[in-house]
């Protein structure tokens, strides 16, 4: 087993008990998920994506047709406490933006966006440190971390992802361990 | 197979013992099996392998070889099905590489204890997805069972390997950097894979304040130039999907084409085989029934020599099953010691650090290997260390973080998230050890006579853990990774243990070992079976230890070795 592979299968274990948790929160992230939200909600997913890896210079979340791979990967990749965390989050940032915004995510100003993302970035980061591990373990990662780490992969492994905004070198022939990196570097798309 | 129509109603079958006879037999057609097939083909015996899975031809079945990370539905990502129907597999495989690796639903096994068994069912095995590390054994590891007590002694020494390392060398074709390192002696090299400048930064601090330490370049089955009509490699780095340039040493891209340029090769893929056919009188194997692993028919084929290189557990498998009158407790096993001394590497231990010099130092291309620190542990009488024996090598690796370690980090989101995860980040290293595993008689495979496959053949039991010497070492690999980091100025120095099972390193070994007594080993010193002399066995089964070095090389060269008394002694008609 090589290095990477070592590390993408540290991430995919998932299991172990770790401490006595609030029942309800267990059923909460156990229960089937309600995967017909995500088909209900692909303008706000695709909005959620852009606030993540927005277009500047180069292209976006949404040019480069990340929101479906998203949603692709929720429902396919994800296990069961990924996808609750995942649409409970989604369903809570609706809650609250109506509440508070009196109308629907994606038509809100891109700054408000942000602000709200921020919003739920903050709450994420309950999750970190020791005790968010073992949390982590036992319920999930956070909406935030999943809408974000499933946001990158999306885009990095997106033709224009790959290939604009990062470099990809399809056969490079060579390899050379020591080369000068130029002004606005770009890091290599895949390993 | 061997039936004609002669007319309406009548079937002749035309596959008597003439149409089903060969020279020799190769059992399996991975690492070991390729190069068995290779060796005796090219000595002018009529050869067939016999493997259990599809055909898969060089470059024509590499159907994910060329494909971009955007051409893969899932972006190379694991799904729930996979960890769902592939437990184990999925540990090793990807979106890309899946199609080379077998379906865990298909081929149960029964499991005493957690233990990994990895398997690639096709033409060319586990040779098309290895990880192609190659290093030669030396007496250290020869004469360690001898010394220390544990396994019995090895009945033979480096210098009659050493030639027949030269032999396979020179054809696989193996990048590295000579060192002259006693006990990790050198190979025949192609130019090595060059360090990028953290690891150069590295490999120079080690050698400043370590005595008996080096760094080297990982030596890899990768072609740093062409050889023998392949690669070379182009630094894709996706040798798990197969290789379109034959940039790496597989059955498929190299051993295979040489057995049948000769003309006498003949593979049949689908064959499972159901036991070694023993004739009793003649005191030989005879030949090998096989079942159809589509239509489920049997067939015998017959050879005077038969080579198994099935793979370490499955090799002792097919003995345990192939029992009969004269071997009640599987065939060849009057020692008693086939299927026991399973061992595997454990690895999975060591250390992380970031640097935070050479911001202004990247590189391109993707080599497929890293860097290596030979064994230092217990290497001479300064190194002993007080809580275990043998040793372990590092396998590392230097880089700059990249998106796949930068989306993992607490960066937030947005325009600044994205310029961060698109830019190279600090240098990292990774340090991980590949330890020795003692041989030890209650690690073992025995067949589960209660559960049958498919097939009708009994389940394979495995029944394995690492015992105290190797977490003994799992815990000082974790304190020397971080120690070398500190020193060569590394920060946020980590250590890790993955706590990886059996099983995981996918480096098998030690089932139907080789020693000089008949009472107490399987084979003698070529790789023959003590019992049944025409039968030799030169997958990792062989190996009475397994060092701390990647296998595959050794069993190549044990190989080519043993064809070659084969042959000798068949010549003079002795088998």
């Amino acid at each position: 087993m090589n290095r990477r592979k070592a590390i993408f299968s540290l991430l995919a274990l998932g299991a172990g008990a770790v401490a006595t948790y609030s029942g309800y929160k267990l059923y909460q992230v156990n229960k089937k998920p309600d995967l017909f939200f995500l088909d209900a909600n692909t303008k706000l997913i695709a909005a959620l994506t852009e606030n993540i890896i927005p277009r500047t210079d180069t292209p976006g979340a949404i040019d480069t047709g990340s929101p479906a791979i998203v949603i692709y990967m929720i429902k396919n990749n994800a296990d069961r406490k990924t996808q609750n965390n995942f649409i409970e989050g989604l369903k809570e940032l609706v809650d609250y933006t109506k509440n508070t915004y009196n109308q629907p995510f994606p038509q809100l100003p891109f700054a408000t966006q942000q602000q709200i993302v921020q919003r739920f970035y903050e709450k994420g980061k309950n999750y970190s440190g020791k005790i968010g591990k073992a949390k982590n373990k036992l319920l999930g990662k956070s909406f935030f971390d999943i809408l974000k780490q499933y946001t990158a992969i999306a885009y990095c492994t997106s033709k224009d992802g790959a290939t604009i905004a990062l470099a990809y070198d399809y056969i490079p022939g060579k390899f050379e361990g020591c080369v000068p990196s130029k002004a606005g570097q770009k890091s290599w798309a895949t390993k | 197979m061997g039936q004609t129509q002669d007319s309406p109603n009548v079937r002749i079958n035309t596959s008597g013992i003439a149409a089903n006879s060969y020279d020799a037999i190769v059992v399996g057609s991975g690492i070991s099996g390729g190069w068995a097939a290779k060796e005796l083909c090219a000595k002018g015996l009529k050869t067939l392998l016999l493997e259990r899975g599809r055909n898969v031809e060089h470059i024509k079945d590499y159907p994910t070889a060329s494909m971009r990370p955007w051409e893969f539905k899932n972006r190379l990502q694991l799904s729930e099905l996979d960890r769902e129907e592939n437990p184990v597999q999925c540990l090793a495989y990807n979106e890309g590489s899946r199609h080379f690796y077998v379906n865990d639903q298909q081929h149960p096994y029964t499991q005493s204890k957690p233990f990994n068994w990895i398997r690639g069912y096709q033409v060319g095995g586990r040779s098309l997805t290895w990880g192609r590390q190659t290093y030669r054994l030396s007496d250290l590891d020869f004469e360690a069972n001898l010394k220390d007590g544990h396994g019995t002694d090895w009945p033979i020494r480096y210098k009659d390997i050493a030639p027949w390392y030269d032999y396979v060398e020179k054809f696989v074709g193996i990048s590295g950097h000579p060192e002259g390192i006693p006990h990790l002696p050198d190979s025949i090299f192609l130019p090595p894979m060059e360090m990028n400048c953290i690891e150069k930064h590295f490999a120079q601090k080690v050698k400043d304040k370590f005595k008996e330490r080096y760094v080297t370049n990982g030596r890899v089955a990768n072609l740093s130039k062409g050889w023998e009509g392949r690669g070379p490699c182009q630094y894709r780095n996706l040798c798990e999907r197969g290789c379109p340039f034959g940039g790496y040493f597989s059955s498929n891209s190299a051993t295979l084409p040489a057995a049948a340029a000769t003309g006498n090769l003949t593979i049949r893929p689908h064959a499972i085989v159901y036991e070694i056919i023993f004739d009793e009188q003649k005191s030989k194997a005879a030949g090998v029934r096989i079942i159809d692993e589509v239509t489920k028919e049997t067939t015998d084929f017959f050879a005077n020599i038969i080579f198994l290189n099935a793979s370490t557990i499955a090799s002792a498998s097919i003995l345990l099953q192939s029992a009969n009158n004269r071997f009640p407790n599987g065939l060849g096993n009057s020692s008693g010691q086939i299927g026991l001394n399973l061992m595997d590497h454990h690895s999975g231990a060591g250390a992380t650090g970031e640097h935070d010099g050479y911001k202004d130092q990247y590189y391109t291309g993707r080599r497929p290997t890293g860097i290596y620190v030979p064994r230092f542990r217990n290497v001479s009488e300064q190194s002993k260390h007080p809580d275990f024996i043998r040793g372990y090598g590092f396998q590392a690796d230097g880089e700059r973080n990249e998106w796949q370690d930068l989306m993992q980090a607490d960066n937030g989101f947005g325009a600044d998230f994205k310029k961060t995860l698109t830019t190279p980040g600090p240098w990292t290293m990774w340090m991980g050890a590949w330890g020795e595993c003692l041989p030890n008689p209650s690690n073992k495979v025995i067949l589960d006579h209660n559960k049958k496959d498919q097939w009708g053949l009994p389940l394979v039991e495995i029944d394995f853990e690492f015992g105290d010497n190797e977490k003994a070492m799992r815990k000082d690999a974790q304190s020397a990774a971080a120690e070398m980091l500190d020193t060569a100025g590394f920060n946020n120095v980590q250590t890790f243990d993955y706590n990886f099972t059996g099983g995981t390193t996918i480096h098998e070994m030690g089932t139907a070992r080789m020693g000089t007594d008949p009472k107490t080993s399987v084979l003698n010193q070529f790789n023959q079976m003590h019992d049944v002399k025409n039968i030799f066995i030169t997958d990792g089964s062989c190996m009475p230890s397994g060092g701390c070095q990647n296998p595959s090389l050794t069993y190549m060269a044990l190989t080519a070795r043993a064809c070659e008394y084969a042959v000798s002694e068949l010549k003079k008609s002795n088998l």
